[in-house]
């Protein structure tokens, strides 16, 4: 029930790296550490969730969430994931119509809308 | 200015009155005249009572002591020089609300006592009009009057938890409305950690046909529901049963398949306290003959269709989440031919999040379709219990989100 959180600057997008589990425990984490990087005036955010061992439906509330605050002040919240089990969860709930998903964080800082 | 704290052994072996051998109060002395302190130090000595006791002479010594460790009983003077009068009982009170307070007072101010004791201290004594067998009486009622005062307001709030649980929960799961029975509905719903509130984990069976309904076409044909609102905690509850409930009217109604997961997420948006809240549900028609089963799939993973002893994932398009993009999602239904005899298995992700044992592997969906397989009972109840409570043992505690379950049989 552990969740690791860092954070690094790649140009004008803000890397969101994510290890372990998201999940009713730790998801508030995520969500104070999202709300700070907008508080600061970061827009354009990338979650890494290459280490993320687990996902619930919290977690996935909160990047909801996250991408509510980001577009509110016309950013981007991108995600970076090869993980079958962790894609699987976007695209039963839809969510990959919503969030742009990448394979690597090179590709995502590379991307433009 | 905190002086060092002096702990004094147990009293001189004098048997002590009504209270265990082994019991020993621990007390916290707050008072900044060190002969008043020594004369508290030399009473309580000669009380018997099996004590601890460490001496502080100011307010800020006294929040440090409590941080440390929890005292029975607090005696604590009210002119202290960082803190007086009813304020110091308060901030006391607030630091640490499991302690008896009992108030030392001057000769000339007996109504300060008085006062305290409305302020929410447990007794007052005045200073040199103490006697040993005084202290004894007044320490140990107050720590007893305390103690008993703490396990009935526990009692209380635990009443009212209870209570706001089970109206909740009441909502969340209802009572099938069936009209005849060719089909049986057996349903489970779990909250997650004890004592905490509900989760958005929701489930409905109504069958419709009946006088006044809309669509008399359909008679005796079963709709079912079962959703999970996103997150955890009151709201989460509160917008769970929304839904249901909206949902059983809507079927009522006369809507259907996708019109009425749109209009489903119309109340849901419309209702909800957060802008990042969004729900994921399944809803299965089974015909009235029987033969077949029409399943919508909205952010929601398959029912499972249990059969000759084993189950297996019903196939069907999946759809998105109520709330993610409202107005944009549309819903497809697929069709699924049912056995003479089976049930369909409807669940919440909260039966396969639980861990499988002790290292990071989840149940998930696999593990739960091997558990059917290994069940030794097929009838719904007796499976649903079987269901639960090895995913429960298996979990061992770890992993504790609400988990809802409905299984509708047929033969």
């Amino acid at each position: 029930m552990d969740l690791s959180l860092s954070t690094r600057t790649v140009g004008d997008r803000t890397v969101v790296e994510v290890g372990g589990e998201i999940d009713v425990y730790t998801a508030p984490k995520l969500r104070e550490q999202l709300v700070e990087l907008v508080n600061e005036g970061h827009y354009h955010l990338i979650v890494d969730m290459e280490g993320v061992d687990f996902l619930d439906s919290t977690g996935l509330g909160v990047l909801v969430g996250g991408l509510k605050r980001v577009r509110a002040h016309e950013g981007s919240l991108r995600l970076v994931c090869n993980q079958e089990r962790i894609l699987k969860i976007f695209r039963i709930t839809g969510l990959t119509k919503v969030f742009p998903i990448h394979s690597s964080v090179d590709e995502a800082v590379a991307a433009t809308d | 200015m905190r002086t060092p704290v002096r702990t004094v052994p147990t009293g001189a072996g004098v048997p002590t009155q009504a209270k265990a051998p082994t019991e020993t109060y621990r007390i916290l002395l707050v008072e900044d005249d060190a002969g008043d302190a020594l004369l508290v130090e030399e009473l309580l000595a000669d009380t018997g009572l099996s004590h601890t006791l460490s001496w502080t002479q100011t307010m800020a010594g006294a929040l440090a002591d409590l941080g440390a460790r929890t005292p029975d009983c607090v005696l604590l003077d009210l002119h202290l020089p960082d803190a007086s009068g009813m304020g110091a009982i308060q901030t006391l009170e607030a630091a640490c609300p499991q302690s008896a307070v009992i108030v030392l007072t001057g000769l000339a101010e007996s109504r300060a006592g008085v006062l305290a004791v409305a302020n929410g201290a447990q007794d007052y004594l005045v200073k040199g009009q103490v006697t040993a067998d005084l202290l004894n009486r007044v320490v140990r009622y107050a720590v007893h009057r305390k103690q008993a005062e703490r396990a009935s307001a526990e009692l209380r709030e635990n009443r009212i938890h209870a209570q706001e649980n089970t109206r909740l929960e009441r909502g969340l799961l209802p009572a099938p409305l069936l009209r005849d029975d060719r089909v049986r509905a057996s349903m489970r719903y779990l909250p997650g950690r004890q004592r905490a509130l509900l989760g958005g984990d929701f489930l409905d069976v109504v069958q419709t046909g009946g006088d006044g309904d809309a669509g008399g076409a359909e008679a005796g044909t079963v709709h079912a529901v079962i959703g999970d609102v996103s997150g955890h905690g009151p709201d989460e509850a509160a917008l769970g049963v929304c839904l249901r409930i909206t949902w059983r009217a809507l079927v009522l109604a006369g809507h259907r398949g996708s019109e009425l997961l749109g209009l489903l997420e119309q109340v849901l948006v419309a209702e909800r306290p957060r802008g990042d809240m969004f729900a994921t549900c399944s809803t299965v028609t089974l015909d009235p003959r029987g033969q077949t089963a029409t399943v919508y799939l909205a952010g929601h993973h398959e029912p499972l269709l249990c059969a000759d002893g084993g189950a297996r994932v019903v196939p069907a398009a999946h759809g998105p989440a109520l709330g993610i993009m409202p107005g944009g999602g549309h819903w497809r239904p697929s069709e699924v031919a049912l056995p003479d005899k089976g049930a369909l298995l409807l669940y919440t992700d909260g039966l396969v999040e639980g861990y499988r044992g002790p290292g990071k592997d989840r149940l998930e969906t696999e593990g739960l379709v091997a558990l059917i397989a290994d069940a030794p009972e097929q009838a719904a109840d007796r499976l649903l219990d079987h269901l639960v409570s090895t995913a429960q043992t298996l979990n061992a505690g770890r992993h504790a989100d609400d988990l809802a379950a409905l299984h509708l049989s047929w033969d």
